[in-house]
């Protein structure tokens, strides 16, 4: 009798789990992540009651299932992931941009206020106030450098506490993952595992592809193996750990590493992408383009400023900022190649001009200084320097170079003209002068011999034995020079840029005017050694040529005056004179005789006029002068690489600033090319930075190239803004469909409420049936 | 979307609709409280970039605003001390007018070259003006004084030009550039070199040479010894005569050159006798006279001393005299080659003056005028020397020509004022043409960047307005949804 109840309790029972179900659906209606379930019904096995007859029992509960879509589940995750990394770019990109400042706090302004008291300064170089304000805004501007130079670290410390606390989560949440895996092991369910478990772990999941990119395997027990860009993160029997490398170098970006290993881990996708990404971007990309605009800027001014003049003409003193490292460990710089000694800028192959005025006649005296990068040391390039008159130069302790001139000298390092290049009087000068035509090296044969005649005094014989050459068929000007001179009285013979040169030892004066008189000795020794013959006189009153201007060219000239005649300048007609460069271009004929007045200037190119004076000149005697244009006074950069007379102190975006000294005394401040104290030549060339093209900056100037910058940081926030938008729609439009699957919708679980409260009903309404009917059959019974 | 719709998707999405009406309504209401539309580059990449280039363009028109008012500032003081300048020759050309009219007698000639040294002064005030420390007629020199008087014991005796011939230019716009001074050197002299002028007793002339000095000039011929034969033979007896020179003849011997002549006659008596130079006056000598001084008749003097003199020596002695010669007042001295048509000589400002020494003949002073180079100070200083002049009349009356000739250097030295002045007008009205151009360019600028970075009131007012109603109704449609539910109707 007891057969219709127990189909009638399979119907209560299964109600009740699906009731059961549906409360579990409408409590957890709100939980994110939650999957609806569902209850299958089946109908119980048929009982045998006779032979081909058979009656159902009932119905069961076949299973709880979760209602999901596996591919939308996955779809979610990677599209975790994607959402992941751009979000976290977004807001650094928007970091990145409040870090730059700009339009109103960043170093745009700055660079104005700057190159606008450049201007300034140039129209009144000599001005105190120009000066003060001009070093104000260097000031101003090497502090916004130094600020932007934190903000930007302040970013890239906060990519690096992101990446830091994304991997601890990554940690904890491989570590939960692991735990779930032990529970279902535990549990013991057998391959079936509890829905909400199942939940626990796509919750998990999702977390985790937030930060990198997931690939899941489920094992047949139920358990999750997850890798990650190839890398297995967790395994059914437990998780590796990440961690976190960074290096001392502050370019090298930030690595996440295996605990326990030396392995790196790459995600692909997820945050911890991109963060990895942006952190060499800050480090190699924004730092580091912030770096090198400093570094070009410190090495443009001050090398504009270095080779400058101030107002007084000239330096006293000087002292290097940076001093020279002892590389080898010798306890000595001395022997230390000028490029290797630790100097944060290059030092090439070029010459260093040092200009020597007498502040007392304002004349300027030029020495050039070869620097090679092979051989010149610390110690050569002192002791060039020291050698040069009237300047003397050692180096400190702290490998610092220092330089001081004598009392009523300065010094500079320009490339303004020296104004009285004739100093050995080789045109036009005051004493008896014949040159050779300076072809070197020359042959000395058996029996030549020189007469030479001072005052029309008697010939002193001169004998060139090829004995006292070491290498008579290869003999140079400064071994001829001496052995004239072991046999001449009253004459004396040197070497002027490179020719053999024969003067009267005594010059002109009112009443006096020494002459020269030069013979072969027959042998034809003159003309092999390129020596004019006969006779020259001097002059109470010397040519002296003046060169003025500043020279623009711009690599360096040496240019050959040379008379195309004899006579007085001035007065003999068509008295001309050639100006060529060494190399023997032709840069100008000029007329300096009948119709010139001496003095005046005549243009040659390049910036550059010559003066001649009142005075007598004679191509017989093969005058000649020669003279520089100097297109950089440092070409070698030693200025620049030791910081003599900076402008900027420091070598990067951290540690710029104005040099102390200037802002100590303004009137050190170089703001001319050796005029007057007014002349700014130095002040447009600090000007020209601004637009100056940099082959480091592929052509642009350091200001196109931190306006590139800016564009392209708010072009990056501009489009990661975007991209998130985009990428946060197709997020919810996916977890609209995934809750249009899964979620609960509780007009739909009150109907199943409904539905499975009338299923209740009716089976408790079929046992009251059954009950009657019992009770009939026991009342007949009765 | 699909059919199904879950509780949780309809609340995201009406929190998604709010949220999103609520920003859109934050960010119109940000561009309307500041103003702006672009607060920061990422608001509008493309605009920000257009928006550099516009401040870059901005800040180049201030800074030539900021050149055209300073270079106006100086050009107005420079056409103001012109003005001055202009008014100051006018008084001193009257004053040189009135001396030169020969009514007056040196006195009164005196006083007006005093008035003209006052007159010079005040010149010479105006000439070093200063305006915000630079000096306006210096050329490039802008830092040192540009002209510096020497001053002697006849008031200022001569002023030197420090300055150079440099005029600065400033870019006061795109390609162009505004002259923003006026060098001296071209302000106080207008002439063009003509001849050279040498006034005279000592033979010498002009030379062959083209020079460079300029104005007035002096040469200072002087004696150094005196030779019997020719010049540079030095001499010091005639072998042929017995005469000697005198002690006084180093010092104060007068003749230079060759071709002097002393002509020696004994008299009758036996004892002593008559020499003349250059057949000037017969002037007795006698056997003990040592240091007797014989007058030529140009002035040229030779110190003789007769003890040796052949008793009876009758003839003709030749003698000549060596000497020097310098421009700058002794400084610097060369000795004079008579033999040289052309010779240097340099004077204080280092200019040069050539000199034919052939025809000189006695020592003295050579008044020099380069003719076409006198400045307006030159002039004047000259003209004051020649209207200070005393004398016999036949030397006042040469000082008075000399005069005249200044004072047309002076009218034509003067004329770069004039010039100067006019040229000065033209800068400054040209200056205000260009900073209205500016002005107007600034203001299209400033409208192209607003439009770029301001906000359009009127458009992101009626927009907010839309905001608001969407705002609203995301509010209501939320409220309305979340009412609805099976349970209402549930029993």
């Amino acid at each position: 009798m007891t057969f219709g109840y127990d189909t009638a309790l399979t119907a209560i029972s299964s109600a009740r789990t699906a009731l059961r179900t549906i409360g579990h659906n409408l409590t957890n209606a709100n939980r994110t992540g939650y999957t609806r379930q569902r209850v299958l019904l089946d109908a119980n096995a048929p009982a045998q009651i006779g032979p081909g007859l058979a009656i159902g029992t009932g119905v069961r509960v076949s299973s709880v299932d979760q209602i999901a879509d596996s591919y939308l589940t996955a779809r979610l995750r990677s599209q975790a992931q994607e959402l992941g990394r751009h979000t976290v770019q977004r807001d650094i990109f928007g970091d990145l941009e409040t870090a730059y400042g700009e339009p109103d706090n960043g170093l745009n302004p700055l660079f104005s206020g700057f190159f606008g008291s450049i201007d300034a300064l140039s129209t009144s170089a000599n001005d105190p106030a120009q000066r003060t304000g001009f070093l104000q805004t260097a000031k101003s501007l090497a502090q916004g450098f130094r600020s932007l130079s934190g903000n930007l670290a302040e970013v890239r410390r906060g990519i690096q506490d992101g990446i830091r606390s994304d991997v601890g989560n990554v940690n904890r949440i491989l570590t939960q993952i692991t735990e779930l895996n032990r529970a279902i092991i535990t549990g013991g369910f057998g391959g079936s595992v509890p829905p909400d478990i199942k939940d626990q772990q796509n919750v998990l999941l999702k977390d985790l592809a937030e930060f990198v990119d997931v690939a899941v395997t489920t094992v047949p027990t139920g358990q999750l193996a997850i890798s990650s860009a190839g890398q297995s993160l967790v395994t059914p029997s437990g998780n590796i750990t990440l961690e976190v490398r960074t290096s001392t170098n502050p370019q090298a970006p930030t690595v996440i590493g295996i605990a326990g290993a030396s392995a790196t881990f790459e995600p692909q996708s997820g945050r911890l992408r991109g963060l990895l990404d942006l952190d060499p971007t800050l480090a190699q990309g924004n730092i580091a383009s912030i770096n090198a605009m400093a570094k070009s800027l410190i090495g443009q001014m001050n090398h504009a400023h270095a080779t400058g003049v101030p107002p007084a003409g000239g330096y006293a003193s000087m002292t290097s900022a940076r001093g020279f490292s002892d590389r080898n460990g010798n306890g000595s710089v001395l022997d230390e190649r000028v490029s290797e000694a630790g100097l944060p800028f290059p030092v090439k192959d070029g010459t260093l001009t040092v200009n020597i005025r007498d502040t007392a006649t304002g004349d300027v005296r030029r020495t050039r200084i070869r620097i090679s990068t092979n051989t010149t040391t610390v110690g050569n390039l002192r002791d060039q320097l020291d050698g040069i008159d009237h300047v003397s130069a050692f180096v400190d302790a702290q490998g610092r170079l220092r330089l001081a001139a004598d009392q009523g000298y300065t010094f500079d390092f320009s490339n303004r003209t020296e104004p009285h290049p004739d100093a050995a009087g080789t045109l036009g000068g005051t004493r008896a002068t014949m040159a050779s035509n300076g072809v070197f090296p020359v042959s000395v044969l058996p029996g030549d011999t020189l007469t030479v005649a001072v005052d029309g005094g008697a010939p002193q014989t001169v004998t060139l034995s090829p004995s006292a050459f070491p290498d008579p068929s290869n003999v140079g000007p400064d071994a001829l020079a001496a052995v004239i001179n072991g046999q001449l009285t009253g004459a004396t013979a040197s070497v002027v840029s490179g020719r053999l040169v024969i003067a009267s030892n005594v010059g002109g004066a009112p009443g006096y005017t020494p002459a020269l008189t030069l013979g072969d000795g027959g042998t034809g020794t003159a003309a092999r050694l390129g020596l004019p013959t006969g006779t020259t006189a001097g002059s109470d009153m010397a040519v002296n040529l003046t060169v003025s201007g500043t020279y623009t060219g711009t690599s360096d000239r040496t240019f050959v005056v040379k008379p195309l005649g004899d006579g007085v300048i001035g007065q003999t007609a068509g008295l001309k004179a050639e100006v060529r460069t060494k190399d023997g271009r032709l840069v100008g004929v000029l007329d300096i005789g009948q119709g010139y007045a001496p003095g005046t200037s005549l243009s040659l190119e390049d910036g550059l006029s010559v003066s001649f004076g009142a005075g007598r000149v004679s191509a017989a005697a093969g005058q000649f002068t020669e003279f520089d244009g100097v297109a950089d006074g440092d070409s070698s950069g030693v200025l620049v690489a030791t910081g003599m007379n900076a402008l900027f102190l420091g070598t990067e975006a951290k540690d710029i600033a104005v040099n102390q000294e200037l802002l100590d005394d303004p009137t050190r401040l170089a703001t001319g090319l050796g005029g007057g104290p007014s002349d700014n030549g130095n002040v447009l060339r600090f000007a020209g930075v601004r637009e100056n093209p940099q082959d480091s900056f592929d052509g642009a100037s350091v200001i196109e190239r931190y306006e590139a910058l800016i564009l392209q940081s708010a072009s990056d926030t501009d489009r990661s803004m975007n991209t998130v938008d985009t990428q946060s729609a197709l997020m919810a439009e996916l977890e609209n469909r995934r809750q249009s699957i899964s979620g609960v919708n509780v007009d739909e679980e009150l109907l199943n409420l409904e539905n499975y409260q009338r299923a209740f009903e009716v089976a408790a309404r079929y046992v009251q049936a059954l009950a009657e009917v019992n009770e009939t059959l026991i009342n007949l019974v009765r | 979307m699909s059919d199904r719709v879950s509780n949780d998707t309809q609340f995201r999405s009406s929190l998604a609709g709010i949220s999103r009406a609520w920003s859109d309504m934050y960010r119109s209401q940000l561009e309307l409280s500041t103003g702006r539309r672009i607060r920061k580059p990422s608001d509008d990449p493309t605009g920000a970039s257009r928006l550099m280039g516009i401040d870059r363009a901005k800040e180049r028109l201030s800074r030539y605003g900021l050149n055209i008012s300073s270079v106006s500032i100086g050009i107005e003081a420079t056409s103001r001390e012109l003005q001055a300048l202009s008014d100051l020759y006018g008084e001193a050309r009257q004053r040189v007018v009135q001396g030169l009219n020969g009514t007056l007698d040196a006195g009164g000639r005196r006083v007006l070259a005093d008035d003209l040294d006052r007159i010079l002064g005040q010149m010479l005030t105006s000439a070093n003006t200063q305006e915000s420390g630079q000096y306006l007629f210096g050329g490039s020199e802008t830092g040192t004084v540009p002209y510096v008087r020497t001053t002697g014991t006849d008031g200022i005796e001569r002023i030197s030009y420090r300055g150079d011939e440099r005029s600065m230019e400033v870019p006061v716009a795109d390609g162009v550039s505004e002259v923003a001074n006026f060098p001296g050197s071209r302000v106080f002299r207008a002439g063009q070199r003509t001849t050279t002028t040498f006034l005279s007793r000592t033979g010498a002339l002009p030379g062959v040479g083209t020079n460079s000095a300029t104005g007035a000039g002096r040469l200072i011929l002087s004696h150094t010894q005196t030779t019997f034969g020719a010049p540079g033979s030095r001499i010091p007896a005639d072998p042929l005569s017995g005469l000697r020179l005198g002690v006084s003849s180093a010092t104060l011997d007068t003749v230079l050159g060759a071709g002097h002549t002393l002509d020696v006659a004994p008299d009758p008596s036996g004892i002593g006798g008559t020499v003349s130079l250059n057949g000037g006056p017969d002037i007795p000598f006698g056997p003990t006279d040592a240091n007797l001084a014989v007058e030529g008749p140009d002035g040229s003097i030779v110190h003789l001393d007769f003890r040796s003199v052949l008793p009876g020596f009758s003839g003709l002695v030749p003698i000549s005299g060596d000497g020097t010669v310098s421009a700058d007042g002794g400084r610097t001295v060369r000795a004079i080659d008579f033999t040289a048509t052309g010779m240097q000589v340099r004077g204080p400002d280092g200019g040069i003056t050539h000199l034919d020494a052939t025809g000189i003949r006695r020592a003295g002073a050579v008044d020099v005028r380069h003719n076409g180079t006198f400045d307006v100070f030159s002039s004047l200083i000259a003209i004051r020397d020649a209207l200070r002049v005393e004398g016999d009349p036949a030397t006042v009356t040469a000082a008075m020509d000399h005069a005249r000739v200044l004072l047309g250097e002076l009218d034509t030295a003067q004329e770069g004022i004039q010039r100067s002045l006019a040229d000065s007008g033209s800068v400054a009205s040209r200056l205000e043409a260009t900073t209205s151009r500016l002005e107007d360019f600034d203001i299209l600028l400033s409208d192209r960047r607003s439009k770029i970075a301001d906000v359009d009131l009127s458009d992101v007012l009626v927009r907010m307005k839309e905001q608001e109603a969407v705002y609203q109704s995301a509010l209501y449609v939320s409220s309305r949804l979340g009412q609805l539910s099976l349970l209402n109707f549930l029993a």
